[in-house]
């Protein structure tokens, strides 16, 4: 075989190119800690890849709705559980009030005091969420839940409270089908077996009436129904309880999904840093010893030695 | 018998054949870097003996020729290997770029506004204000960013497109002006060899011819004058003799691979006819460029409208069917797409013309989040709390719904049912694998051009080593031959004194 300059010329230029190429190529990988940059490396790992990022994504989202969700969840707990103390106070006053040796004035003490109860549950039935949309109007968040018709006037029939908002609990999707619910039925909640201002304004009714056996009945009637009432808001609390451990054990499984799916998402794209490394070492050995041959090859012709 | 003249006269040729050998040797030692030059050897042969009754006395050397040292079949084999090559090269490149448009590893790319668009959705969701206002304002930026993704990536492709229009009309500039060259050789060569091989333009016009292969696909053909026919893929004579026919960029309206009327098509001009031979340019750059534009670019376009007119078709149809806050009609998310031929329908271009409806544009209510009208109020929007129709939206993420192929019509989608994000990953993907394909293909013909052109340089490639020790042994002939003049002359003078 015939030798000529041009064809070594050529030889070991093409040799560097390749070597060139494959040392950036390896140090692309080396920089970025990717095996995959770009499609054409591994078209399918690649496309892999997109789906498994796009649901990296997307249960970090449906971890922020478990997240947002408890806080819907904790709103409205509080709220029942406020309105339940005020419920359990009435009662004791209600045993306080059915005792027959309270005197005008003390009974007028404790009708003040169920008034206050009265305003409080009303305040916590109209309790708001942080995005500050009621908690008990279903989906009618901007809708005021309860409203209050008429005042404690003495001598006058209490005030009576009417449901303005959406009957309907509110329900998130804390994974793909999977939803709970995050605010309660605020009619269920307040007025459900028992209507919560009804039973306090029997109260006051019973201790605003002279004492006799007609005002006693009605106190006696409003101590069942304040039992029935703090049960039930009891019930309520479970119920919500109930959506927050589902929500707690749904973030559990979720955070181990997206660690999982992290993971197949870096076996896809992700270089291997040993074998990067050594490539790397080898290739670059490869390289000098590519250039130093190409120099001492490049310059020897038989003119050298006449 | 010889007398001692005649002698004299064999020395005196076989210096002179033996200076033309060093010239020869010149030449190559000066040409060893010149691109295209083919060895040269000088021929010489054993001059006609003087026939006496001895027998055969011979009368020294002479030269009857310099030939060039080729070999046919690698010529033939660099010129088809530097088509390959070059069309190769054009389609590797050109994916390089597809591929860097579509994809962009730092999540900005369409893939990452998919993504940043189905998670806005998410929060809107999970969004507890009354009226969503932070929310739908969030998901109504993501949207007009995947619309713009979408938008840009079509631009960035027809630009791509554009630019292998404009590398053709360039291209045949160039195809021309080396065709007339070449004409003009062949004319030049026929004279010149009328008395010896014209080497060294033969070795131009070979030259010619590959730059004319890197170009375009051509064919060859030498008459018995030295004279080259170049043919071109289809077997049209580009040059003919001393004719050189042209290939004129003409702007074709018809065209129907094109989607911008602007572009041009390729016509043949010559032998009396003129006519579009654009389709039968397969190889060189040009073939590649033309393959890019017409194929591969033009394809790619296409996937990405029926791609986005998909995405748009199939998430108005959910939004349809929920409610706004403000009235209780159904609203269109994207731009409104009824009265398409097709979903990639060229004269509406329609990745260009994706939007987001005007009417999400006049107003966040629109964004149909709610499921029934409100029930406090009876309607006719949907609550202000009321998120359930946004879990129908959410399904379009990963579930699978009808898709719609380049040249469907509206209504009728033949394509696999599939995810957005999953649609998205075929159409990079694809894109990806064609990369991936040509740099291989490209790779292994730079090795087989390389081999070709090692074959070449083998045959016809100079030797600085070969043409030095080429010159030491001219040098000794000439010394023998100068030792055979002197020792005449000698004997000469010896007779001459003798007289």
């Amino acid at each position: 075989m015939r030798i000529t300059q041009t064809m070594l010329a050529r030889m070991s230029m093409q040799q560097l190119t390749n070597q060139r190429g494959r040392l950036a190529r390896t140090q692309e990988q080396a920089a970025t800690g990717l095996r995959v940059n770009r499609p054409s490396d591994d078209p399918v790992d690649y496309r892999s890849a997109l789906r498994l990022k796009d649901s990296v994504s997307q249960t970090g989202r449906y971890l922020r709705s478990i997240d947002l969700s408890k806080t819907r969840l904790h709103a409205t707990e509080d709220a029942i559980a406020d309105a339940a103390e005020v419920v359990g106070q009435a009662q004791a006053l209600a045993v306080q009030a059915g005792n027959s040796t309270n005197g005008a004035t003390a009974r007028a003490a404790l009708r003040v005091q169920v008034e206050q109860y009265f305003d409080q549950i009303l305040d916590a039935s109209n309790a708001r969420a942080s995005g500050g949309g009621y908690v008990f109007s279903g989906v009618a968040s901007d809708t005021v839940a309860f409203v209050q018709t008429g005042t404690f006037v003495s001598g006058s029939p209490p005030p009576t409270v009417a449901f303005a908002g959406d009957d309907s609990a509110v329900s998130v999707e804390i994974d793909e089908g999977v939803s709970i619910e995050v605010t309660r039925s605020g009619q269920g909640a307040f007025q459900g077996p028992v209507d919560v201002f009804a039973v306090l304004g029997q109260l006051w009714q019973g201790l605003d009436q002279p004492d006799s056996s007609a005002s006693r009945a009605l106190i006696r009637t409003a101590m069942g129904d304040l039992t029935v009432a703090f049960d039930h808001l009891n019930v309520e609390r479970a119920h919500i309880g109930g959506a927050e451990a589902k929500a707690d054990s749904f973030e559990l499984r979720l955070r181990s999904q997206e660690q999982e799916l992290a993971t197949q998402v870096s076996v896809l794209e992700d270089a291997d840093a040993y074998q990067v490394y050594s490539d790397l070492a080898a290739q670059e050995a490869a390289l000098q010893a590519s250039l130093e041959v190409t120099a001492r090859m490049q310059q020897p012709t038989l003119l050298d030695f006449l | 018998m010889a007398g001692l003249f005649d002698t004299l006269g064999t020395a005196t040729r076989g210096l002179a054949v033996v200076q033309s050998g060093i010239a020869t040797t010149g030449h190559n030692i000066a040409n060893a870097d010149t691109p295209g030059y083919s060895r040269q050897r000088s021929v010489v042969e054993a001059s006609l003996a003087q026939m006496t009754g001895a027998g055969a006395i011979g009368t020294g050397a002479e030269q009857i020729s310099v030939d060039r040292v080729i070999d046919r079949f690698v010529a033939q084999r660099l010129v088809r290997e530097t088509s390959r090559q070059a069309t190769l090269d054009t389609e590797a490149s050109i994916y390089r770029q597809m591929e860097s448009v579509v994809s962009a590893s730092d999540g900005n790319g369409l893939a990452g506004d998919l993504t940043s668009f189905f998670d806005a959705l998410h929060d809107l969701s999970n969004a507890s204000d009354p009226g969503q206002a932070a929310a739908r304002t969030q998901l109504l930026s993501a949207g007009q960013s995947l619309v713009d993704s979408i938008r840009r990536t079509d631009s960035q492709l027809r630009q791509l497109q554009r630019a292998a229009d404009q590398g053709i009309s360039g291209l045949l500039v160039e195809v021309n002006s080396i065709s007339q060259e070449i004409a003009t050789l062949n004319k030049k060569i026929a004279i010149a060899e009328v008395t010896a091989p014209a080497n060294d333009l033969r070795d131009q016009r070979d030259q010619l011819v590959l730059s004319l292969a890197e170009k375009v696909d051509i064919t060859l053909v030498t008459d018995n004058q030295g004279m080259l026919s170049v043919r071109i893929s289809g077997g049209l004579p580009l040059v003919d003799k001393d004719i050189a026919a042209e290939l004129e960029a003409v702007v074709d309206p018809a065209n129907p691979n094109a989607f911008d009327p602007r572009f041009s098509q390729v016509f043949y001009n010559g032998a009396g006819s003129f006519f579009d031979a654009t389709s039968l340019i397969r190889g060189g750059e040009l073939g590649g460029l033309i393959e890019a534009r017409d194929g591969t670019l033009a394809g790619a376009i296409r996937e990405l409208d029926a791609f986005a007119y998909s995405l748009a078709d199939s998430f108005n149809q959910v939004h349809r069917g929920g409610l706004g806050l403000a009235d209780g009609n159904a609203h269109d998310f994207f731009a409104d797409l009824s009265g398409q031929a097709s979903v990639d329908d060229s004269a509406r271009n329609f990745a260009l013309s994706i939007d987001i409806d005007p009417s999400q544009g006049g107003s966040l209510l629109n964004i149909a989040a709610g499921a029934g009208p409100n029930p406090v109020t009876g309607g006719p929007g949907a609550a202000s709390g009321d998120t359930a129709w946004v879990e129908q939206l959410k399904v379009l993420r990963t579930g699978n719904v009808a898709t719609y192929l380049a040249g469907d019509v509206p209504g009728t989608p033949t394509g696999t049912s599939t995810s957005a994000v999953s649609a998205l990953g075929r159409f990079i993907g694809d894109i990806g694998q064609g990369a991936r394909t040509a740099e291989r293909s490209l790779a292994q013909q730079e090795s087989v051009l390389s081999a070709v052109k090692d074959r070449r340089d083998e045959v016809s490639g100079v030797s600085i080593d070969e043409e030095v020790a080429e010159l030491v042994k001219l040098q000794a002939s000439f010394q023998a031959n100068a030792k055979v003049l002197s020792t005449i002359s000698k004997m000469l003078d010896e007779l001459f004194a003798a007289l």
